[in-house]
């Protein structure tokens, strides 16, 4: 942890990934712990690489979600509301049927992690897992949170950034250039090879960036038409579809 | 407000609420049981029945909000089965809905520059990569 005139910053892996916390001031006591505490919670129950975890046991190892746990239920009812709510874009299920829950998994950790944060008296902070982030308050300096967006062309520059408020504390992007195609697509039209969204929360944000990313032009303008958000995706030919806040 | 009868996600969920008009119905409860005949939106009918031709009674539930948005469900009701079920959803009214708000073609030149001096993070695709992840942090963290 460090701690410096701009705030505290902490960072931990989990989910495979880094998880950065920083904190406008100093961080309240328990505030880290609480976070951490909720991120190996749910990826001792969600991992698909852990072999013990009960996700394996629901994927791959002939446990019925009807009889996994109440969390397992409710978690796997979340991802498929969503589906449904994106006609399909979105969803829960592999091509061969099995449940894989990690599309809201580290998601629901974040928003978790935020009513925890609140919980211990925290209202100035920013929390990044793996490029999704959930932001709160104000910075030392009393200004907004600003989040860069990493250029799908080039990532060690920035594309664009979003200056967080109240309304839309939430930014999360969804890409294909990291893990290769590890997003299953609906078709082959208006293909996105980069996808950031912000929304009001951490879940919708992440779950319409992938659903944008799967489901292309038509789910992105699905999308625009139910929920409050602000949207940038990028094409293989490095053309752009924007929103307003992303538009000089 | 607006009415829309082609969205399959909307349509499923007034087809879940006409599933749970039936199941209430076999358990012998009352319509206005699962589908609450209180409408409180809009200065239309006060929910139950509003009557109309060929014996046919439409009542309108009270409008449920989540975070899918806002949804209020009609149904048609004749001779005790459920012949039409209609909805009206303000889920995208105000900003979302605006011309403005639609995403549009935009070149790269014209995309909102990043401030590098202001970021305070960064968003992007998940990152598996520990060489990388190690790097990205490390620069947000000089950035801090």
């Amino acid at each position: 942890m460090t701690v410096s005139d701009n705030g505290t910053r902490h960072v931990f892996t989990s989910m495979g990934t880094a998880v950065s916390l920083a904190f406008a001031g100093e961080a309240p006591a328990g505030a880290i712990a609480a976070v951490e505490n909720v991120f190996r919670a749910l990826d001792d129950q969600f991992s698909l690489y852990k072999p013990q975890s009960e996700a394996t046991a629901v994927a791959h190892g002939g446990l019925q979600i009807t009889a996994a746990s109440r969390r397992m239920q409710d978690t796997y009812a979340l991802a498929d509301r969503w589906r449904i709510a994106t006609a399909d874009a979105f969803t829960p299920h592999r091509p061969d049927g099995s449940i894989d829950l990690s599309g809201v998994v580290k998601a629901i950790a974040i928003d978790e992690s935020g009513a925890a944060l609140r919980a211990h008296g925290a209202s100035d902070w920013c929390l990044n897992a793996g490029g999704d982030v959930l932001t709160s308050g104000a910075q030392a300096d009393g200004m907004p949170w600003v989040v860069g967006v990493v250029d799908p062309a080039d990532r060690g520059r920035l594309l664009t950034q979003f200056t967080c408020s109240t309304a839309y504390p939430a930014v999360a992007t969804s890409g294909v250039t990291e893990r290769g195609e590890h997003v299953w697509r609906q078709d082959d039209a208006d293909r996105f090879v980069q996808v950031t969204v912000v929304a009001s929360d951490i879940i919708t944000a992440d779950v319409l960036a992938t659903a944008i990313l799967s489901g292309g032009r038509t789910a992105l303008d699905r999308a625009l038409t139910r929920w409050p958000l602000e949207v940038i995706a990028a094409n293989a030919s490095g053309e752009y579809l924007t929103t307003p806040a992303f538009r000089a | 407000m607006t009415t829309r009868r082609n969205s399959a996600a909307l349509l499923a969920s007034a087809g879940i609420l006409a599933t749970g008009w039936s199941i209430g119905t076999a358990h012998g409860q009352t319509l206005t049981t699962t589908v609450p005949a209180t409408s409180t939106t809009s200065g239309t009918t006060a929910g139950a029945a509003s009557g109309t031709t060929s014996g046919a009674t439409t009542y309108t539930g009270t409008r449920q909000s989540d975070r899918w948005g806002s949804l209020q469900v009609t149904i048609t009701v004749a001779s005790g089965k459920i012949t039409n079920v209609t909805y009206t959803t303000t889920a995208g009214d105000g900003k979302s809905l605006s011309i403005e708000a639609r995403a549009t073609p935009t070149l790269k030149s014209e995309v909102l520059a990043a401030q590098s001096a202001q970021v305070s993070t960064v968003s992007g695709a998940t990152y598996t990569s520990t060489k990388y992840l190690t790097s990205l942090q490390s620069a947000i963290d000089q950035m801090g």
